[in-house]
């Protein structure tokens, strides 16, 4: 008696993505039918991993209202080897007798490329040293899939790219943020004053997975040295309120006021925008002529509430 | 001086009902006669009125109220679930003037002809494409509509507003009436419910959640006979023996309807007043299908006035500067958030969908609005700008003392943090946001601008001395796209308020006031009082 075996079809409902990040986990939905109608609940697939695992799961039962179709699944739940390139995952419906009737093995091949995790990096606190001297910035690297990247090494580089700086990221996220590990690496300004540039990078190694690096660059402006004092005194126009914690700008040197609204700010000799401003004044501007120490008052008003359906007349 | 008939003189309708009043006899004969009456005996109504108007906000109310101290039976539809449309969620700026009592006690001196001639200046764009007609007919009763105001129990702010409050420059403000929002205080509340108090109390009708679905015209006559609205998914046919009036607000909701007069203004544009109640052109499209035209497009095309605003509140869906949400409002729950306000545009940088800065942060006229509809670089949207982004980091936020959390927030599409700028750019998903935005981008654009600041000089778009680096995390991305406000032109009308067709004519039993008329581009309610009053008194002389 020649046993006739039913031919199933294994197709992917809800697939892998075209990449993966190293370790992740991705759901996938495959759906089973069999040539001659049969019911395949009960069956066992098996799943084979990129790494040569196995594992097996118990066909389903769906019904999808989006298709208008009822039929056998199984779900899994794989995870994208630690590896980066092409990787496969086998779905394999052995051979297996279903409700008593014999049926042959079919398989069906998933594939998608392992790529390693992003990283992305801030830069901050990035002052306008005085030309010659220290200064720092602060550096911050952040995995995408939020990895601990405590004690990776960050670098800045010169505008020639040789290395001017390192530092190592902390043990712990920097707060408010979600995985955010920052250093603070120390610089030394060009002797003459002007733009400066600076490359920063951080390619993560020893981790447990493989990542990107990331980059970012900053600028900053080194300037000549203060010969000059300024004091500002910020005195207020039809308000209440206290002036002491403004910050007041000469150009690129500042201060912030004291209890009695009064900033100092040294600057060299020259042209300097005088500007402040915080959120219930309105903004100050004017332009200073500094050729000695020098004492200002500037007026500050309250802000003016903008209502556009009171502004326009016309 | 109009050349129309002016709407008090009598009309042939106004003949035709003296002569009914003497007798039974004289009235069937009338009616035999009146092809209004012959007609809707071949229509089954459900409801019958002299005057019927769709939209129960100003320029509804203010029809209704006169039509019925004219002696008209009124039905007001309005697809709403409340009174007030824009007007009750606006400042209710009130432009009347031309020699009011107020302005007499306050010895300002202003008159009609003074009001007349402010507003067809052809040294301002606002006043320079106006219908002339219309405006000597909103100059003439200028005063008179804010007497008529107050004599309807709308109160005013004990002051008469502006650097120079004469010569039709008049504004005038109501008393707040109820709570809209908290900050500022919606006056608009206050035209509106007096006006509804006094609509109601004359014995006008109001069916509210009643939206006008078509107009009915006798095919014969063309005469408009009344009205179809639809309730609850029932269809309610109102009968207007003297003519129906669209007060149905303006356009700007309407995306196809509002691109006929500037194509870039597509569907990512938000609109002040939304989403209490949408401008959606239903008047106008209704009126179109009987041949109506359309008037004074110039004023809706051109690059002045009111119809368009830099976001004010940011983070948020809708920050029209002078309405501001607050979680005290009784429709916040649709609202969803206030939005980051008192905006020192040196705190931030704005960016294109495509992570690209555009223009000098600091501009909020025309220029600016040129720029934000220039194309965003999207093969597939040459039309619109997309949206704009205000990117800002913790920095900013410390010195606009923000607190970047719902309520003030819009999580859900219109406001995002991250921790580097790169991720910001991915999160960002939003229903207009037609490309993703690349981290490098928004990366590079944020590190040139940071160089503009140490040098001082905006190299790109002159923003005037760049203040503060984008630098410390977290980072934020909040919705910042120009907001639409008002709608500047509208049906053709002519001085009696009738609709207009392309051929000049008079569409027999349709008028149209407010948002909804073209010619008269003020931005205010004044204008759709004054004009709600002319097309109620037309109606209402016609049935």
């Amino acid at each position: 008696m020649v046993v006739t075996r039913h031919t199933p079809s294994l197709r992917t409902h809800a697939g892998l993505p075209a990449e993966m990040e190293a370790g992740a986990t991705a759901s996938v939905e495959v759906r089973l039918t069999c040539a001659d109608g049969c019911d395949l609940r009960g069956a066992v697939i098996e799943l084979t991993t990129p790494q040569g695992e196995h594992g097996t799961c118990e066909v389903g039962w769906v019904e999808d209202p989006r298709e208008g179709a009822q039929g056998a699944n199984a779900r899994f739940v794989v995870t994208a080897p630690a590896s980066t390139g092409e990787a496969e995952w086998t779905v394999r419906f052995p051979t297996q007798s279903v409700s008593g009737v014999p049926h042959e093995e079919h398989a069906l091949v998933l594939e998608s490329t392992v790529v390693p995790h992003a990283t992305s990096m801030a830069i901050w606190d990035v002052p306008s040293p005085l030309q010659g001297t220290e200064f720092a910035v602060r550096v911050g690297v952040k995995c995408a899939t939020c990895c601990v990247l405590a004690g990776q090494v960050v670098q800045v580089l010169d505008e020639a790219g040789v290395v001017v700086g390192e530092g190592r990221l902390g043990a712990a996220p920097l707060a408010g943020t979600d995985a955010l590990y920052e250093t603070l690496v120390a610089l030394r300004a060009p002797e003459r004053p002007g733009m400066g540039s600076r490359r920063v990078i951080c390619v993560p190694g020893d981790l447990a997975l493989p990542h990107h690096g990331s980059s970012g660059t900053f600028t900053f402006r080194s300037l000549p040295p203060p010969e000059h004092t300024v004091t500002v005194r910020i005195v207020p126009e039809g308000t209440e309120a206290s002036m002491a914690d403004i910050e007041v700008r000469l150009g690129d040197y500042r201060a912030h006021t004291d209890l009695n609204g009064v900033a100092r700010v040294g600057v060299p000799r020259g042209s300097h925008e005088l500007s402040a401003w915080r959120v219930d004044i309105e903004p100050i501007s004017s332009r200073l002529d500094v050729s000695g120490d020098a004492a200002v008052e500037v007026v500050a008003v309250p802000r003016r509430v903008v209502d556009e359906d009171a502004e326009r007349w016309g | 001086m109009s050349k129309d008939t002016p709407p008090s003189s009598i009309s042939r309708r106004d003949f035709v009902r003296t002569g009914a009043t003497a007798g039974l006899g004289a009235t069937a004969l009338a009616v035999a006669k009146d092809p209004v009456a012959a007609e809707s005996q071949q229509q089954a109504w459900d409801m019958t009125a002299d005057v019927v108007i769709a939209g129960a906000g100003v320029s509804g109310l203010s029809a209704a109220v006169e039509a019925r101290d004219r002696g008209a039976s009124v039905i007001i539809v309005e697809q709403n679930s409340d009174c007030g449309g824009h007007g009750i969620v606006s400042g209710g700026r009130v432009n009347l003037g031309g020699g009011t009592s107020r302005q007499r006690r306050q010895g300002v001196e202003d008159s009609a002809d003074a009001v007349f001639e402010y507003w067809i200046r052809p040294d301002d764009l606002e006043s320079r494409f106006t219908d002339r007609d219309l405006t000597r007919v909103f100059a003439d009763l200028s005063a008179e509509t804010f007497e008529w105001m107050v004599a309807n129990g709308v109160r005013f702010e004990d002051e008469v507003a502006g650097e120079d409050s004469r010569n039709g420059r008049t504004l005038q403000w109501p008393v707040y009436e109820e709570l809209i929002t908290s900050e500022p205080t919606r006056r608009g509340s206050g035209l509106v419910r007096a006006l509804e108090k006094s609509a109601r109390a004359k014995g006008a009708q109001i069916l509210l959640q009643h939206s006008m679905a078509e107009l009915v015209q006798d095919p014969g006559s063309k005469r408009v006979l009344g009205l179809v609205a639809t309730t609850q998914g029932r269809r309610v046919r109102i009968r207007a023996t003297g003519g129906v009036i669209l007060a149905t607000g303006g356009h700007t909701s309407n995306v196809q309807f509002r691109r006929m007069f500037d194509p870039r203004l597509t569907e990512e544009y938000q609109v002040a007043g939304e989403p209490y109640s949408k401008q959606t052109a239903d008047g106008e499209i209704a009126a179109m299908k009987l041949g109506a035209a359309v008037w004074g497009t110039a004023s809706q095309s051109m690059e002045a006035g009111n119809w368009i605003s830099k976001t004010a509140h940011i983070g948020c869906q809708w920050g029209y500067s002078s309405l501001h949400w607050q979680p005290d409002s009784p429709i916040f729950d649709k609202i969803r958030a206030s939005g980051l306000t008192n905006v020192n545009w040196q705190n931030c940088i704005l960016v294109k969908q495509t992570g690209v800065r555009f223009h000098n942060e600091m501009d909020g006229g025309h220029d600016f609005f040129a720029a934000c509809f220039a194309w965003s670089g999207d093969p597939n949207k040459l039309n619109g700008g997309g949206p704009i982004w205000a990117i800002f980091d913790a920095d900013a936020v410390a010195r606009q003392e923000w607190d970047p959390r719902p309520p003030n927030v819009d999580p859900d599409g219109w406001f995002f943090s991250a921790d580097t700028l790169s991720e910001l750019a991915g999160r960002i998903r939003n229903p207009y946001q037609t490309l993703r935005m690349q981290g490098s981008t928004l990366q590079q654009t944020v590190s040139r601008y940071n160089s503009f600041v140490d040098s001082g000089t905006d190299g790109d778009f002159g923003k005037p001395t760049p203040q503060y680096k984008i630098q410390r995390p977290p980072f934020y991305a909040a919705w910042s796209t120009p907001i639409l406000h008002d709608t500047l032109c509208g049906l053709r009308v002519d001085t009696r308020c009738r609709v207009i067709d392309l051929q000049g004519q008079a569409i027999a039993g349709l008028y149209c006031c407010g948002e909804a008329m073209g010619g008269f581009p003020q931005h205010g309610l004044g204008r759709c009082s004054l004009f709600g009053r002319v097309a109620a008194r037309s109606a209402a002389a016609s049935a």
